[in-house]
């Protein structure tokens, strides 16, 4: 599978109402540490069906950062039937990143 | 098992596996996350050569493609430790372990952290160590930045655009960062400066909402920028490894350690420049003195020391050539005759001490030793490569 792209009108449907734990990578066309964590989370999306990985492009859909009060990017969810159960901020190896789905 | 496994993707360690795989040895590079290091952070290199304007993630990019191609395996894993000794290290990830006969270590350093109650918690809720990463999210708000050095002043003149009002705080009276900087700073009318202060505590709900200061004044803030330094970050890899006051590990010119077969290259060195140029320059170095050590069986420092007393008392012969034949002949137990002919040899050996302490790069010609006798393990090799034995 490949990173489904999510704003505020389809965050519901894909992440909240997903069957499936899902991955929302909040970023920006202009964060760096952002562009180069692209590769790990397409590897992770590619590799299993088992979840869902999701980006939030925060220019385009500030509330939903706000909403989430993310104020540091790279910033990783994980939402499991619609609550969040993990976090975590910046660069980061993806067996951590797998570890934080397998939970 | 690896001849050469390097501990960080950063530009130091990618350096020294492009150089220890074009020498056809098996080179494996361990990162954490993902290859390029501090330097996809900056939005723009102006200092490396040849390469003006390049953001620092195509550059990283580019470097980490070039490294592939060649053939090198990249492992993402973190190395919780290193042990064993030169001819078989063990490098233990999270997930396993791998063996290789060398070992460079290329780990760079870390942002330094101010060590106050509450900064993990508030941090990605108002505390930030990456103005351009985060920035964005403070527009139009009071912010701060924490340091004097060149990061702290770039994240000033950057977060002045973006933000209402910025205090720039730092311990010292003075600033670290370099005069153009500085006079940057100083004409954005929205920094205010704030020196000769620490940070004491940090406040607010659920985010940051002020800091206090030693001197008892609160700043009302959104966010704090953290750039207060960097700390290397090898704290506990490699048992026995020799670091310097600071937590860097200390070297020579070579990028050797302490412990043979072990090399240290980039930001996490005991060294006076740390930029993108010298971390490159290190991972040559470091590469070129493996490589150094895998094809010569004789440790190089004790070949090293032999062929600096040979050298100082054909020095001597060249000035004063009776006297130093009659050493040369004692010291190596070979007759007169032989003596005169072995410093006329070594005369013919046009270079400075300081080429002799770094093979690297020198591109001296020696006459050939064919014909003298072989003590001690000196070979009777041609010049060139003679030297870079050494």
């Amino acid at each position: 599978m490949s990173i489904v792209s999510v704003n505020e009108d389809n965050f519901d449907q894909e992440v909240l109402k997903s069957e499936q734990p899902v991955l929302v990578d909040f970023n920006a066309t202009w964060c760096p540490p952002c562009k180069a964590l692209h590769p790990t989370l397409e590897a992770i999306a590619d590799e299993s069906t088992d979840y869902k990985v999701a980006a939030v492009d925060i220019d385009e859909s500030a509330e939903l950062a706000a909403k989430y009060e993310v104020s540091s990017i790279p910033c990783l969810i994980v939402f499991r039937n619609g609550e969040e159960v993990d976090r975590e901020i910046g660069l980061k190896p993806k067996a951590k990143i797998l570890k934080m789905l397998e939970q | 098992m690896y001849d050469v496994a390097i501990v960080g993707g950063g530009p130091a360690g990618l350096t020294a596996a492009i150089y220890a795989r074009r020498a056809n040895k098996q080179v494996v590079v361990f990162e954490a996350t993902n290859c390029g290091g501090q330097i996809i952070n900056s939005e723009k290199i102006d200092n490396y050569p040849a390469a003006p304007h390049i953001s620092g993630l195509d550059f990283s990019q580019k470097l980490t493609e070039q490294v592939e191609e060649l053939g090198v395996e990249i492992v993402y894993e973190q190395v919780q430790h290193v042990t064993g000794s030169y001819g078989d290290f063990q490098i233990n990830t999270d997930s396993g372990e791998c063996h290789a006969k060398t070992v460079i270590l290329a780990c760079g350093t870390d942002t330094r952290k101010m060590g106050l109650e509450r900064e993990d918690e508030l941090t990605g809720k108002g505390i930030s160590y990456c103005a351009t990463c985060d920035g964005h999210f403070f527009k139009g708000k009071d912010v701060a930045v924490y340091g004097g050095g060149n990061t702290a002043l770039h994240e000033a003149i950057y977060l002045a655009d973006v933000s209402r009002k910025v205090y720039l705080v730092n311990r010292r009276d003075d600033l670290r960062a370099s005069a153009d900087l500085i006079a940057k700073a100083k004409k954005k009318d929205n920094i205010e400066f704030v020196l000769g202060a620490t940070i004491d505590q940090l406040s607010g709900e659920k985010k940051l909402e002020s800091v206090t200061l030693n001197t008892g004044k609160k700043l009302e803030i959104s966010a704090l920028f953290v750039a207060i330094g960097r700390v290397p970050n090898i704290v506990g890899i490699v048992p026995g490894l020799k670091l310097d006051a600071n937590g860097y590990a200390d070297s020579d010119d070579s990028c050797e350690t302490n412990i043979l077969g072990l090399y240290v290259a980039g930001d996490m060195r005991n060294k006076a420049v740390r930029q993108l140029v010298t971390a490159t320059s290190d991972g040559a170095v470091a590469a070129v003195a493996a490589l150094d050590q895998l094809n010569n069986p004789t440790p190089r420092d004790e070949r090293y020391k032999e062929w600096l007393k040979l050298y100082k008392i054909a020095g001597i012969g060249l000035k004063e050539g009776g006297l130093a034949a009659a050493k040369v002949s004692e010291y190596m137990g070979i007759d007169y005759p032989t003596a005169v002919k072995y410093i006329d040899a070594l005369d013919k050996i046009n270079v400075a001490h300081s080429d002799l302490k770094n093979p690297v790069g020198h591109s001296v010609k020696i006459g050939s030793l064919q014909d003298f006798p072989n003590p001690d393990g000196f070979d009777s090799r041609e010049g060139d490569e003679f030297l870079e034995s050494l």
